[in-house]
């Protein structure tokens, strides 16, 4: 799958304008741990030589933004620098990843949609928990609210779109899944996801250095907690 | 000069506080990447002005009103104080005030300052005093970030009885003060305002990452209608009705960074565009993006008004940045000379 991904990828790198003091670039393939990681090694690429004008770097699922003063450091030179730190970037970088065991409760008023999940998966409650909680995922970004994880490997037999009408208030700590992603609602917010647990773990402390628990690249298990169904 | 300030810190205390009204700054920049959001002042350039009329940095920590909020101050060693933004009666210690004005006060003597109510002016006003607000920094930052509840004073809106501080007033500043009340100093001039008037503003817009996934008819038809600013448009994004705009076929987005003017349309058609604590990552077709002069020509516009879009080339957006920045510049060498008109208020 890595090659076919390498291939797409030296087709076409779209450099895109954000506003006159953005830039983003996006790449044509399915979001992939492998492309997580590289966009991420951009970006400490970045960091390590920032430009003049440099005012930060933002990752998404397949796509890197970057903002900055255009008056010093001209979007054309940006893309010329981007692109370059791109090509120069290793095939697999060496990141320091790390691995979390994250206790879940499964079911009941902690993932009021597990049911429906199941009901689409044609699977009894216990086995959907089985196979969340049986595999390993992998940070693909972390965004949208203060530390929120998207997490790929999601089983195929539990992929459920979004929900068509969003919920208003989802409970911190809820463990949700949408397509063939798993996340983590750091803080109670509105939300479109399946809800199927949730946990205690703490995703983002602002006291922290870095204030997010996860970084692209780590490695998730969900370990179901005494008490789910 | 009877005595010198320089150097001490002063202090306010709210008396009163309804509605919106926090402490923003130039943003919290650096922790995107970690799904944190900008935020910062709503109205950047009126939020700049205030603050380099104040004699501050241009991010430093002012207070920010939303539309019918209300605000009374106590303040001891202030030695300077500047409004911008959206025009209401403003009274210190019981005289009238006025917004884009440098104000000098004696930093010795303790005032009042009451901040008033229009239903006519715009949606955000700032008030900048010198030597800046120092709440407790939260990531880099200093403003109010009211969904993270981080940020300002303890995250929330400004209440009565709340005590902030103040930095260090600036030397230069208490060489000018008078023995007694306020005197205006110096104005910006017309030029750096924002337009007023009746007249529908024109944002002007630079193409999004997703401008070529909506058909010709469908840009046209953008650029060609008058759309209105909905009330349920918030610090997060303003939401606006008008014509409705679908990409061709419909587009599936993969979560991507968005920025302050991002101009997104979900499935429904309608236009959002994002605002200062917009989400850092946004699921929907991005369809164009406001340039940063106009930002916060949008962020003043109330609920009904009804804006037009007009589609410019990148180096007009980059003109007029350094325009703005041109502009500043003079109105520093105005303040730090004294070159600017001195007058009782």
């Amino acid at each position: 799958m890595d090659s076919e991904v390498g291939v797409a990828e030296a087709q076409s790198l779209e450099c895109l304008p954000l506003g006159e003091c953005g830039l983003l670039l996006r790449w044509p393939q399915e979001p992939a741990p492998r492309l997580s990681r590289r966009i991420r090694a951009l970006g400490e690429a970045l960091d390590r030589k920032p430009p003049p004008g440099f005012v930060e770097w933002v990752p998404g699922l397949r796509s890197f933004a970057v903002y900055f003063d255009p008056t010093r450091f001209s979007r054309a030179a940006w893309v010329e620098t981007l692109t370059s730190f791109w090509e120069n970037l290793p095939e697999n970088p060496d990141l320091p990843v790390r691995f979390f065991e994250v206790p879940v409760r499964y079911g009941g008023d902690d993932g009021p949609d597990l049911a429906e999940v199941a009901d689409r998966a044609r699977l009894d409650p216990e086995h959907c928990i089985a196979l969340h909680a049986g595999i390993v995922y992998e940070v693909l970004l972390v965004g949208f609210a203060p530390g929120f994880p998207y997490l790929a490997g999601l089983p195929e037999a539990l992929a459920v779109p979004r929900r068509t009408t969003p919920r208003l208030r989802v409970a911190a700590g809820s463990v949700a899944i949408a397509n063939r992603l798993c996340g983590i609602y750091p803080r109670e917010s509105p939300g479109g996801w399946s809800l199927v647990g949730r946990t205690d773990w703490i995703c983002f402390d602002p006291g922290r250095s870095p204030p997010a628990c996860f970084a692209i690249g780590d490695q998730v298990r969900f370990h179901p907690e005494k008490g789910s169904r | 000069m009877t005595r010198s300030a320089a150097g001490e810190v002063g202090q306010i205390r709210v008396t009163e506080a309804r509605g919106c009204v926090t402490l923003q700054d130039g943003g919290r920049h650096g922790f995107q990447r970690f799904g944190v959001s900008v935020g910062g002042a709503m109205d950047p350039h009126a939020a700049e002005l205030a603050n380099r009329l104040a004699g501050n940095p241009a991010d430093a920590v002012l207070v920010e009103l939303e539309g019918m909020s209300r605000l009374a101050l106590r303040c001891e060693g202030v030695s300077s104080l500047a409004l911008a933004g959206a025009i209401v009666p403003v009274h210190l210690d019981g005289r009238p005030v006025p917004f884009w004005a440098r104000i000098e006060t004696n930093p010795s003597q303790a005032f009042t300052i009451g901040i008033g109510t229009d239903r006519e002016s715009g949606r955000w006003r700032y008030l900048a005093l010198s030597g800046g607000c120092r709440p407790a920094p939260v990531l880099g930052g200093f403003g109010t970030d009211l969904r993270a509840g981080w940020g300002g004073v303890e995250g929330r809106m400004l209440h009565s009885g709340d005590w902030i501080t103040l930095g260090p007033v600036p030397k230069k500043s208490v060489e000018h003060a008078g023995q007694s009340g306020c005197h205006i100093w110096s104005q910006v001039s017309a030029r750096l305002r924002p337009p007023a008037g009746t007249q529908i503003p024109v944002l002007r817009i630079l193409p999004g990452s997703h401008w070529n996934a909506f058909p010709t008819g469908v840009r046209q038809r953008f650029l060609g209608a008058h759309y209105q600013v909905t009330p349920d448009s918030d610090r997060m994004g303003y939401r606006l009705s008008g014509p409705l705009l679908h990409p061709d076929p419909p587009l599936e987005i993969d979560s991507e960074p968005v920025t302050f003017g991002s101009i997104q349309v979900p499935s429904d058609g309608s236009p959002i565009v994002l605002m200062a604590d917009h989400p850092t990552q946004g699921g929907y077709p991005h369809l164009a993006e406001i340039i940063s002069m106009d930002l916060g020509v949008l962020a003043q516009c109330r609920a009904g008004t009804e804006v037009e879009f007009r589609q410019v080339d990148e180096q007009v957006a980059l003109r007029a940045l350094r325009a703005w920045r041109q502009g500043v510049a003079r109105l520093q060498v105005g303040l730090g000379t004294g070159s600017g008109f001195r007058g009782e208020a």
